[in-house]
């Protein structure tokens, strides 16, 4: 047994996700959702095919809609998820009772936060097709597209432990997901503020704060691979975030796996 | 099967658990009384090794809670005062989760699954969602889980409470099934008669501090510090009381309403001797027995009703 294998909290999580309750009420879901389905995949297969056949320049336009829209799904998405987490098995009471199972903190904490990077994930899988096309149709590059990969799967992975983070400090489900909402507008939008009020103090200088805003850091990557202009700062507010990123998201992860215990609150 | 030696706990300056020690033997049904804030929840989450003591040690068979306590938690069935269920799933899904959560071997799963449900008698409600259960029904469903790993301890918190006459009776039911098959329960309580017709021990605890615990018989006897007697005689009421104060054993007696109480501290055989030389005595008895002591009058004079 281990966090991947046979690991019932990740089965029941990614189970609960996929579900379709209730016979009556599951099976007009599934109709609608297949109708749904039907008509996204017709979509996406025609706008994949007018990518690869349209002109380059489309590819290179394209690209920045595209990885720009699927990190800001993601710094939106993958904290709200995991931010009810924990907070709503307290809420239901069902804390107590998995923690004094012979689970250990790493099967549910873990578990918690993978299956809860499923739509994430699954969405970065979706673009893929389409940001593997810009990349070609494009000629971007072929580090491009693996390192943005890299960098947006590390941004949901981080995202995702700092909710979880919040739901483990939270007493209430509203309270935890107001609160990761608030940590992401700090880093995707306050960054940007305080540069500026540091930048109105100290003179155009770009302020080192900004470097964990994973949208600079998003455009300082780009910039790495196409323009060679501002390479060594972009270089480093890239290797910067590629290193602080998961070190955080494994320092958040290790705090709550050691001290999952002590969420139990009664 | 269970040692306590001085356990304490304390929460930001207040003393939850003080010095509390105690021993079970294999089999045994411990009643934990007292009333709410008293301390019993804390004494069992230490047991459940969701809270970590101040100072002192737990063992449950043989294992220290404080220092092992994943293996502990594998000989430990505990089922918290105020628990949730997982309502989006089927009874047997949610089962299977804990049997995993248990580390079952998957092959083994859906026996011992049918096993618990036959006990909790919930076996026609296998493939029903938890949420369309009763609360007696979710109650029980929660026992099941309790018992799906076939743990030695089994550590309740008030597990009836909540649950309307009838679903009471049936958990009681269980309970006693349960010390059938010599499984050694802590149950706690506040409701008295709860615990009466199964525990052989019990313990009292009143802020913090365990004010009695052992045998429940020789905690009545400790208690009340003997039997009272109760008999009712037709006839010459004064010289009855004067007959019955000079009479060896006899503490006290008093007239209440038609009859007289005697504070009485001979055996039995003492008890048939009194009966014995009243009538020879010319005294017409009418009846004559023991007054039954329950848990309910020896927590009243334990207690003095403070809560932290």
């Amino acid at each position: 047994m281990g966090v991947f294998a046979d690991n019932p909290v990740l089965e029941r999580e990614m189970r609960g996700r996929l579900r379709l309750r209730r016979r009556g009420l599951g099976r007009s879901y599934f109709w609608v959702l297949v109708v749904l389905a039907a008509v996204i995949f017709y979509f996406y297969t025609r706008g994949l095919a007018g990518l690869f056949a349209g002109p380059r320049q489309d590819a290179r336009e394209f690209w920045p809609l595209l990885i720009y829209g699927l990190l800001t799904l993601i710094v939106l998405l993958a904290p709200a998820l995991t931010a009810t987490a924990i907070t709503t098995e307290r809420e239901q009471q069902t804390w107590e009772t998995l923690a004094s199972t012979r689970l250990s903190g790493s099967e549910i904490i873990l578990g918690k936060w993978l299956a809860r990077q499923t739509i994430p994930i699954l969405l970065v899988l979706l673009a893929c097709p389409y940001l593997l096309g810009c990349a070609i149709r494009g000629q971007m590059g072929l580090l491009l597209l693996p390192a943005t990969l890299l960098f947006i799967v590390l941004t949901s992975l981080f995202y995702g432990a700092l909710g979880l983070l919040c739901s483990y400090q939270a007493k209430r489900t509203v309270a935890s997901t107001a609160t990761a909402l608030t940590c992401t507008a700090f880093f995707c939008l306050g960054t940007y503020v305080i540069a500026s009020v540091v930048m109105i103090l100290n003179g155009p200088r770009d302020s080192i704060v900004l470097w964990i805003n994973p949208f600079y850091a998003l455009s300082a990557l780009q910039a790495l691979f196409s323009d060679h202009l501002y390479e060594t700062q972009n270089a480093a507010a890239a290797w910067f975030y590629f290193l602080i990123v998961p070190t955080l998201t494994a320092a958040m992860l290790l705090f709550m796996v050691r001290r999952y215990r002590q969420a139990v609150r009664g | 099967m269970i040692e306590i030696n001085h356990l304490h706990k304390q929460y930001k300056g207040l003393n939850a658990v003080k010095d509390l020690s105690l021993q079970l033997e294999a089999g045994d049904i411990f009643g934990f009384i007292g009333p709410n804030g008293a301390g019993k929840t804390t004494t069992i989450k230490m047991l459940a090794t969701l809270l970590k003591p101040t100072s002192g040690t737990a063992f449950i068979d043989g294992i220290d809670v404080i220092e092992q306590p994943e293996a502990v938690r594998g000989r430990i069935g505990y089922m918290p005062a105020f628990f949730g269920i997982y309502d989006d799933m089927r009874v047997w899904e949610y089962l299977d989760f804990f049997a995993g959560a248990y580390r079952l071997p998957k092959n083994n799963r859906p026996r011992v699954i049918d096993d618990v449900l036959n006990l909790t008698d919930l076996i026609g409600k296998k493939d029903n969602y938890v949420e369309e259960l009763s609360t007696g029904m979710k109650q029980r469903l929660c026992l099941a889980k309790t018992l799906i790993h076939d743990p030695k301890v089994l550590l309740l918190d008030e597990p009836a409470s909540g649950l309307d006459p009838r679903a009471r009776i049936e958990i009681k039911e269980l309970f006693k099934e349960l010390k059938a098959m010599g499984k050694t329960i802590i149950i706690s309580s506040h409701i008295l008669p709860e615990l009466a017709d199964f525990c052989n021990k019990v313990g009292i605890i009143e802020r913090g501090e365990m004010l009695v615990s052992g045998d429940v018989s020789d905690i009545m006897a400790q208690v009340s510090g003997g039997r009272t007697l109760e008999i009712k005689i037709m006839g010459d009421e004064d010289r009855a009381v004067s007959l019955l104060e000079s009479a060896e054993g006899v503490l006290a007696a008093r007239l209440v309403n038609d009859h007289f109480q005697v504070d009485f501290s001979g055996d039995l055989e003492a008890q048939a001797d009194l009966n014995k030389m009243l009538v020879q005595s010319g005294l017409r008895v009418l009846s004559f027995s023991e007054q039954e002591t329950d848990l309910e009058d020896i927590f009243m004079k334990v207690t003095k009703g403070l809560v932290q």
